[in-house]
């Protein structure tokens, strides 16, 4: 088969490309410039790739999107290829767990961020995303899509991004986004579970499914430019308290499928705590009068979408990742004046200033 | 079982052990078989293979091809004939190359009329890593044909050559023992020779000194100093009557095992005369000399292996090193992964 470009089709040969960085990878030590390097490679062809001739190796892959044919190597020589760069930061023993893992991503904001970390890792070869919710221009500060794409549902945009980076992926959608009727099955065999879902009661119904049936959850929550990670291992610890036991289980329980905003704020307050940057605090006090949604940044939901990759692979890599709240501040690591006494001293002010408004507006947490 | 595959049975038992029998980088021995009727299977051997001081493989491989041509020359020795086929392999391959015996030695004698001979020959083969009688007489080397078209042989006779090479044997040397990892990967394949072990070499055949009551790794790790060791083997290279360099037109392990089966074929004819050897992996393993040995042969090909041979004046650096027992080197089928 020889596939042209044509006005309605591209075509691109990346098997025919990649060859040389294929040979790189069996035989690093054999320098480009080296006598040696061409009778080598030329027998390396010959044996391992038909004496260069592939057209007929390897898969054709279709993008529909982009109306693109990619001829691609075979999933093992691609997903080789494709992760060379990570060794050995990432063993290949590391890798193939990393990619025999199954992940769910559900709520594809702050998730579309983790899910592009993740699947550039080659972490996830088997992936099931899931969000109700179509692309917005407002998405397109945090978001790494296209204003081509507003209108399409971010599931598809998430779907995209996977295929782009790896054709072989196995791809489960949830687009109407995850649902009572729906959770379990959503859950069930996921390796992690990576919960960025705005919907309180489903942050909560699918803690309680998971905890169920023993899938770990990682969620991360922008603050301001930075972001903590919240580490649930149900897996390990089938009894630890959700989220971490900020809210009694009982109240949690009650929480209605429609909360009301009441409701809502008190129980996200109970959740992400008070401890937020002050223009956070601002912010939320502003939401529902001159802001309409909870303010996030694209430096946070990127910083998330790493945190959470990197968390995900210590976790299915068997590596020491415990449950509880992990912190990451870019306040802390690059603002000098972050940690004098005097900055400290207003935050501490802010904070109570903040506390005292939250109780007076929503109603004090042990009332 | 009748007379001839009793026959072909011992001839293949004997090859076995006279291919146990070869050398290897350190004597780490790295390789094993399957044993499939009149077929071996040839297998690098993954624990045997050093982890810091070959990470390309190469050193296992140019072993290997010595384990090979060890057994050709055995099986030839019975009246039989052994095919070889060293398949392109890849670095992470662990099959590398496949012996077919075939051939009813009845009627015909194709081989040595002693096949006692080889054996013998391969016995006294050996490593020393002492000075060398400088004017031993080494012509057979001249006009030396390789087998295999893929390995040229350069021999370094002329003063100015051998020192040459000898300050890179030094160099390497001490590279090797700067490094800390190298050190440890060293030490742990040394024994003192009153020691029972299998494979590694004893540290009195490595630095010509007398066991002492410490555990030889630790006496090695004392007394390996980069900088004296550099000096005493440049000064044992220069006085070699021939330095070799083996190299190859490709770089993989197919050239590998060549070049250790042609590099046992020519370690074989010095033990007939009973010269020893003594082979020196730093300059070609080390990326910064590896190319200054291409230079110093005046080829473009890709140097494999550098060695020296000659008459050992200095016996107390040859000691006979141990061996797996050859039976030990097959591996079930199902251990290949």
């Amino acid at each position: 088969m020889r596939l042209k470009n044509s006005s309605d089709t591209h075509f691109v040969d990346a098997f025919g490309q990649a060859l040389d960085d294929l040979f790189r990878l069996d035989f690093p030590f054999v320098a480009t410039e080296a006598p040696e390097y061409a009778a080598t490679k030329f027998r390396w062809l010959d044996e391992r790739w038909n004496g260069g001739s592939i057209d007929s190796l390897g898969v054709y892959a279709y993008f529909p999107w982009r109306r693109t044919i990619v001829h691609l190597p075979d999933r093992d020589t691609f997903q080789r290829l494709r992760t060379a760069r990570n060794k050995n930061l990432v063993t290949e023993q590391e890798q193939a767990q990393m990619y025999g893992a199954t992940v769910g991503i559900a709520g594809l904001s702050v998730g579309l961020s983790a899910l592009n970390s993740l699947v550039l890792a080659g972490a996830a070869g088997s992936l099931r995303i899931g969000d109700h919710d179509v692309l917005s221009i407002a998405n397109l500060n945090r978001l790494p899509a296209s204003v081509c794409d507003v209108g399409v549902p971010k599931t598809e945009i998430a779907e995209r991004r996977i295929y782009d980076l790896d054709p072989f992926a196995e791809v489960e959608v949830f687009d109407q986004g995850l649902a009572d009727d729906n959770l379990d099955r959503f859950l069930r065999g996921l390796n992690v579970f990576v919960e960025e879902m705005d919907d309180i009661y489903l942050k909560i119904a699918s803690r309680f499914a998971a905890r169920r049936l023993g899938v770990p959850v990682v969620m991360a929550t922008d603050n301001g430019d930075n972001s903590f990670v919240d580490v649930e291992r149900y897996d390990l610890e089938p009894e630890y308290p959700i989220f971490h036991g900020r809210v009694s289980e009982s109240i949690l329980q009650s929480c209605p499928r429609n909360p009301s905003l009441r409701e809502k704020v008190r129980l996200a307050d109970a959740i992400v705590g008070r401890d937020i940057t002050p223009r956070m605090q601002q912010s939320l006090q502003a939401v529902g009068t001159r802001l309409p949604a909870w303010p996030q940044l694209g430096n946070a939901a990127t910083l998330s979408g790493v945190a959470v990759s990197y968390t995900v692979r210590r976790i299915v890599c068997g590596e020491e990742m415990a449950s509880g709240r992990y912190p990451i501040s870019m306040d802390y690591s690059l603002d000098r004046t972050y940690s004098r006494s005097n900055s400290v001293a207003l935050r501490k002010k802010q904070t109570a200033e903040f506390s005292k408004s939250f109780d007076v507006l929503f109603g004090a947490d042990n009332e | 079982m009748n007379n001839s595959d009793r026959a072909i049975e011992q001839a293949i038992n004997d090859a076995l052990l006279a291919a146990s029998l070869a050398p290897s980088a350190h004597n780490t021995q790295p390789w094993a078989y399957i044993r499939e009727g009149n077929l071996i299977r040839v297998l690098r051997s993954i624990e045997r293979t050093l982890g810091v001081g070959d990470p390309t493989t190469r050193e296992a491989c140019l072993s290997i091809g010595m384990f090979i041509k060890c057994f050709e020359l055995s099986i030839a020795d019975s009246g039989y004939s052994a095919e070889v086929t060293v398949p392109f392999s890849l670095v992470a391959d662990l099959e590398v190359a496949f012996i077919e015996v075939t051939g009813d030695p009845s009627g015909t004698s194709p081989g040595n009329p002693d096949p006692s001979h080889l054996l013998d020959v391969l016995q006294r083969r050996q490593t020393n890593r002492g000075l060398y009688e400088p004017s031993e007489d080494v012509e057979w080397l001249d006009g030396w044909k390789c087998q295999s078209e893929d390995v040229e042989l350069f021999s370094f006779t002329t003063d100015d050559d051998k020192s040459m090479l000898a300050d890179l044997v030094g160099q390497g040397v001490r590279l090797a023992l700067s490094l800390p990892a190298m050190r440890d990967e060293l030490a742990s394949l040394v024994h003192w020779k009153s020691e029972p072990f299998e494979i590694g070499m004893p540290l009195e055949a490595m630095s010509g000194i007398e066991e002492i009551n410490v555990a030889a790794p630790k006496a090695f790790l004392a007394s390996a100093d980069p900088k004296s060791e550099e000096l005493a083997l440049a000064e044992r290279y220069r006085s070699a009557p021939v330095i070799v360099v083996l190299s190859t037109v490709r770089d993989d392990p197919q050239s590998w095992i060549e070049t250790g089966r042609e590099c046992a074929r020519i370690l074989l004819r010095a033990a007939q005369d009973n010269l020893a050897h003594c082979i020196a992996a730093g300059p070609i393993e080390i990326p910064t000399l590896a190319p200054l040995v291409r230079a110093a042969t005046g080829s473009e090909l890709r140097p494999q292996l550098l060695f020296r041979v000659g008459r050992p004046l200095e016996s107390n650096f040859s000691v006979k090193s141990p061996r797996i027992p050859w039976r030990e080197l097959e591996i079930a089928e199902g251990h290949l992964a």
